[in-house]
């Protein structure tokens, strides 16, 4: 369960000082598929790095499990991102050098000991899982943009890591690419992931469990999608 | 005006955030147009020196050497020699071999050395005249006094002073008035060939009347030098001089030399240039790496700027303007290049002059700046790191704006050369696949980067191989002259006494201080100088007459024999590859016959080639003790070998000898090894020195490299750290590709390096080393160090970029779209 304890975010700049999250209090439990919704400068992106430990509050704590991140080490933050963290980033970030196949395995490596052929099966397995089984010896720049977000959904998934943090998942991607970006999300959500999308498309909010709805960095709305929850084939954009 | 303005504005913008790559390019640059500008010069005013000095000092045109062991009257050589067509002064000089005792309270020195015995009257020598630098000048009243003007570098070698206590063979003391130079004597190189001997080997000016009387040659002399006038036809010259020596002197033998032959004069003019090539060398490979560095960086720079070039182009900028930005830095560059590469060969060039200055000190010195190579060096400095820059800025600015504006998935870099690994499959975990393909993956830079770790190590390897080959050469040499027989000492006489004599029979019953004998062996030899013949090649040889059965020490034979009292010679295999000989092939020797008691005449005789042996030095040649009869020296003797008896040691053996009549030097053999050392050691420091520049070189290249793969990589790290992957995972993997870098760079470098050294002593054995064997090699030892320093320097490099790595701010570097 993810807890967020009357967190404020402030940034200097300059000699002005910016108010990016202000006392914002949530909780989120297990298997949840949670849409952050706002537009820019709402504090949505802020909200999901200190959820990822990226970045610390500036008042406020937020736990993970019952853990708390916000007064945890350096070291203890690269910990808990590594057995509680899976990312998905807007442009992917893939490594350039790597196949498919491997970053995935990237992410089968640092869950720690396995033997090659169970990586390698493994890492084949979620790939398949995600639609990408006969892609697996491309590189990045060998597949097209959908493809790209699949391995990164691959490479979130094969961490094995209970929460699943996606920061526009589908920003770069064509509607029809990025409806089946959002069903994998929501079957990860279905398997027991708690799952959270960062998003300024109200569209993708229809089909959360819940929507948090930030603006100004407060809470302004937190609850089921506004006219019900929808299925993913009723998505328009 | 103000558009120019902006576009400094922002690139200094540029500067700013990427100072330190600037910096290190601009430090290879300096390090190159240092080299280039601070010693581009030096063979110039080297050069101009030595000209000065050899003008200044009236250095002969023409010297005539009688053959060794031949004496004329002075006024009879005069004679025959005066009103010859061209020659405007003559001035004879009777030069003998020495020991020189100058043994202070606190040390010891016992050296052998040669006397110049040289005419004081009014004001002489007035050929090859010395320059005074410390004491008074010779003056007429000197003519026939023990006074003494000792060579500066042996003299500045042991710290001796006008005034210190100097004594000669005979026990004779002298009265040291002054130190000075002359131009036969600006290198100091005995007879067995020590370049820098100055430690072993000691030249004393006297007056000529002194040495004649100290050698009891009393009115003789044995050689003569000469000025011509200007015009003067040198072959013409010489060619009277032979005449009249001819009918004057049949018997007696000679050799002449002009200015230019003289080899103390090659030398000179040969260290001058050939220094030059190799600090040409050196800056080349500074600048080529200095390039590589400055075409890595700029085209990274552009590549970081391909968004904003494509935002320029679509919103009309024109290309000029565009270009502009990045080639501003590599301006920047050029110009931090220049500015420290003058400030740095200013110093270089001071410095350098001060240690030519003490390694080979001339009377004038005319250090100066040749602007020529200034300036030459200042442009080169500049334009290489601007063309550099604008390759890359130019390619940059020929694509479509779309092509370079477009972010995200169509950004997707091409994996490079990655593809090539899929054939080549990594074992283990990703993290380790990683670091090969991102070698792989940018191959243009990776080249770079390896080529200017090469040509740093190429540098190291030049320098230290240098220094192996004289070592491994040595050592040859070393084994050769001492592994037989090794604590034997040489006692050179003062001429040819038969072997039986009463004072050579003496020697044996020799005692030490407490009434044990002296010497466990002694054996008669000769020594005489020679040349060896065969088509036009010509070598001067240094002939041993050994007796080859001797229990105490006889050649090494590599091939072929010679047994005692047989006739042939016995060559170096320098000699033999020289006159392109085999054993069993004969060669022409032109070597001294006795005519009378005080001349000799050179002759050539045909002998056979029977033996090869395993020393480096060419000048080295034996026969066996029966040939003497060939020279009209059977029964004689100038060369006593020795070994000392269990009770004594050689400055034993040196001291009871000194005051022997008839005894010239006495050397221990080990001795013309620790010379060599002793240069070795010196050149050691200098290398220490230029393995700490070419490593600080190739951690400068390296450094750039991985500073510029952080800054390429930035949201490829941050995704890792966001995935919690530690910062020493990261680190690690930077260190292992830099590894695999620092590998290659060394493997090529040290290919290169070999190339490279073979050609700079090839070029050096050409004209200054042409008597040495040279084993060319690299030690284990070199390579070994090589590696490990090479590869060392590369792979730590990443630890530098930790601080930034930590300080990185992950979201906005996740978020952030070049």
């Amino acid at each position: 369960m993810i807890t967020i304890d009357h967190v404020s975010k402030h940034y200097q700049m300059g000699a002005v000082t910016v108010t990016a999250l202000q006392d914002v209090s949530l909780q989120v439990n297990k298997g949840e598929f949670v849409v952050i919704l706002g537009p820019s400068g709402s504090g949505k992106t802020t909200l999901l790095n200190m959820l990822s430990a990226l970045d610390t509050p500036s008042s406020g704590k937020i736990s993970i499990n019952g853990k708390d991140i916000t007064s945890a080490s350096r070291t203890d933050h690269f910990k808990f991102r590594r057995e509680t963290i899976g990312f998905i980033f807007q442009s992917f970030n893939l490594f350039p050098s790597l196949t498919a196949l491997e970053n995935v395995q990237f992410a089968v490596d640092m869950r720690g000991n396995h033997g090659n052929g169970n990586r390698v099966a493994l890492a084949q397995e979620v790939l398949t899982q995600v639609g990408l089984g006969e892609r697996v010896r491309h590189f990045p720049h060998e597949l097209s943009g959908g493809e790209q977000q699949r391995v990164a959904i691959a490479r979130a998934l094969a961490m094995g890591n209970p929460i699943l943090l996606a920061d526009e998942p589908t920003g770069e991607l064509d509607f029809r690419t990025g409806i089946q970006i959002l069903q994998l999300l929501q079957e990860q959500a279905l398997n027991g992931k708690t799952v959270l999308v960062v998003t300024h498309n109200r569209e993708i909010s229809r089909i959360a469990d819940r929507v948090v709805e930030l603006s100004s960095g407060q809470i302004v709305r937190d609850g089921p999608p506004q006219g019900g929850k929808a299925a993913i084939r009723d998505l328009h954009w | 005006m103000r558009k120019v303005q902006f576009w400094l504005r922002w690139s200094w913008r540029d500067l700013k955030a990427r100072w330190l790559q600037v910096m290190a390019i601009g430090i290879i640059i300096a390090l190159g147009t240092g080299v280039f500008s601070g010693f581009g010069g030096q063979e110039k005013w080297r050069t101009h020196s030595l000209n000065v000095s050899y003008d200044r000092l009236n250095t002969y045109d023409v010297r005539m050497t009688l053959t060794d062991g031949s004496y004329l009257e002075k006024a009879a050589l005069l004679n025959a020699l005066q009103d010859v067509n061209g020659v405007t002064n003559i001035e004879s000089r009777l030069i003998i071999a020495t020991q020189v005792d100058a043994s202070q309270e606190d040390e010891t020195i016992l050296v052998q050395g040669e006397i110049v015995g040289v005419d004081v009257a009014e004001g002489g020598p007035h050929i090859n005249q010395l320059y005074r630098n410390q004491g008074r000048d010779f003056t007429e009243a000197d003519a026939g006094q023990n006074v003494v003007v000792v060579e500066y570098k042996f003299a500045k070698h042991y710290g001796l002073e006008p005034g210190d206590s100097l004594r000669i063979t005979g026990d004779i003391a002298l009265d040291f008035v002054a130190t000075g130079q002359s131009s036969e004597y600006f290198y100091i190189i005995p007879a067995e060939g020590v370049f820098l001997g100055e430690a072993s080997y000691a030249v004393l000016f006297m007056p000529l009347e002194t040495v004649q009387t100290i050698a009891g040659r009393e009115g003789l002399v044995n050689s003569a030098v000469m000025t011509l006038a200007d015009g003067a036809d040198v072959e013409a010259v010489q060619a009277e001089i032979e005449t009249r020596m001819a009918q004057q002197f049949p018997d007696t033998g000679f050799e002449m030399n002009t200015r230019q032959e003289d080899s103390i004069h090659k030398l000179a003019y040969s260290d001058a240039k050939n220094d030059q090539v190799t600090w040409d060398i050196i800056a080349y490979l500074f600048l080529i790496g200095a390039a590589m560095g400055a075409f890595n960086l700029a085209g990274r720079m552009v590549e970081a700027q391909r968004r904003q070039i494509g935002i320029g182009m679509a919103l009309g900028v024109p290309r000029f303007w565009i270009a502009l930005r990045p080639l501003l830095v590599g301006l920047q560059i050029a110009v931090s290049g220049m500015v420290f590469g003058l400030i740095f060969g200013a110093i270089l060039s001071n410095a350098f002059g001060n240690i030519v200055k003490d390694f080979a000190p001339l009377p004038y010195w005319i250090i100066e700046l040749d602007m020529t190579t200034f300036l030459r060096a200042a442009l080169v400095g500049f334009l290489l790191p601007f063309v550099a820059t604008l390759i890359p800025t130019l390619r940059a600015v020929r694509v479509n704006p779309i092509d370079a504006i477009q972010a995200g998935t169509v950004v997707a870099k091409g994996g490079g050369w990655t593809k090539l690994l899929n054939y080549l499959p990594i074992p283990g975990k990703s993290f380790a696949r990683m670091p090969f393909r991102n070698i792989l993956r940018a191959p243009w830079r990776t080249t770079l980067t390896i080529l200017g770790v090469a040509i740093a190590i190429t540098l190291m390897i030049m320098f230290v191989g240098f220094l192996d080959t004289f070592v491994a050469t040595m050592d040859r040499a070393e084994k050769a002259l001492l592994e037989q027989g090794g604590d034997r000492v040489q006692v050179n006489l003062n001429f040819f006494y038969p072997s039986d004599t009463a004072e050579i029979q003496a020697l044996d019953e020799l005692k030490t201080a407490t009434g044990e004998p002296l010497l466990a062996e002694t054996e008669p030899r000769l020594m005489l100088g020679g040349t060896l013949k065969r088509g036009e090649v010509e070598i001067s040889t240094m002939l041993e007459l050994v007796t080859m059965d001797s229990p105490i020490w006889r050649p090494t034979f590599v091939e072929g024999n010679l047994k005692a009292g047989q006739e042939g010679i016995v060559l170096s295999e320098k000699a033999a590859n020289d006159l392109e000989v085999e054993v069993g092939d004969t060669i022409i020797l032109e070597h001294p016959l006795r005519e009378g008691a005080l001349s000799f005449r050179m002759i050539t005789s045909e002998v056979r080639v029977a033996a090869i042996h395993d020393n480096p030095m060419r000048s080295l040649n034996y026969m066996d003790m029966s040939s003497a009869g060939m020279m009209g020296l059977e029964g004689q003797t100038n060369l006593l070998v020795v070994r000392p008896s269990a009770y004594a040691n050689v400055n034993d053996i040196k001291r009871a000898l000194f005051s022997q009549p008839g005894v010239s030097s006495v050397v221990a053999i080990r001795e013309y090894l620790d010379a060599f050392d002793e240069v070795l050691n010196i050149f050691a420091v200098f290398l220490r020195i230029v393995q700490g520049v070419v490593l600080f070189m190739a951690f400068l290249i390296a450094f750039n490299s991985t500073s510029i793969n952080v800054d390429e990589r930035v949201r490829e790290i941050a995704t890792m750290f966001a995935f919690g992957l530690p910062v020493r995972t990261v680190t690690r993997m930077q260190i292992v590709e830099n590894i695999v870098i620092g590998i290659f760079g060394t493997l090529v470098g040290l290919l290169a390096g070999w190339v490279v050294l073979q050609q700079f002593l090839a070029a050096r054995v050409e004209d200054q080393l042409e008597d040495i064997n040279l084993i060319i090699v690299l030690s284990p030892n070199t390579i070994l160090i090589s590696i490990g320093l090479g590869v060392l320097v590369v792979a730590l490099t990443p630890i530098l970029s930790i601080r930034r790595m930590l300080r990185m701010d992950i979201p906005s570097t996740l978020r952030y779209v070049e």
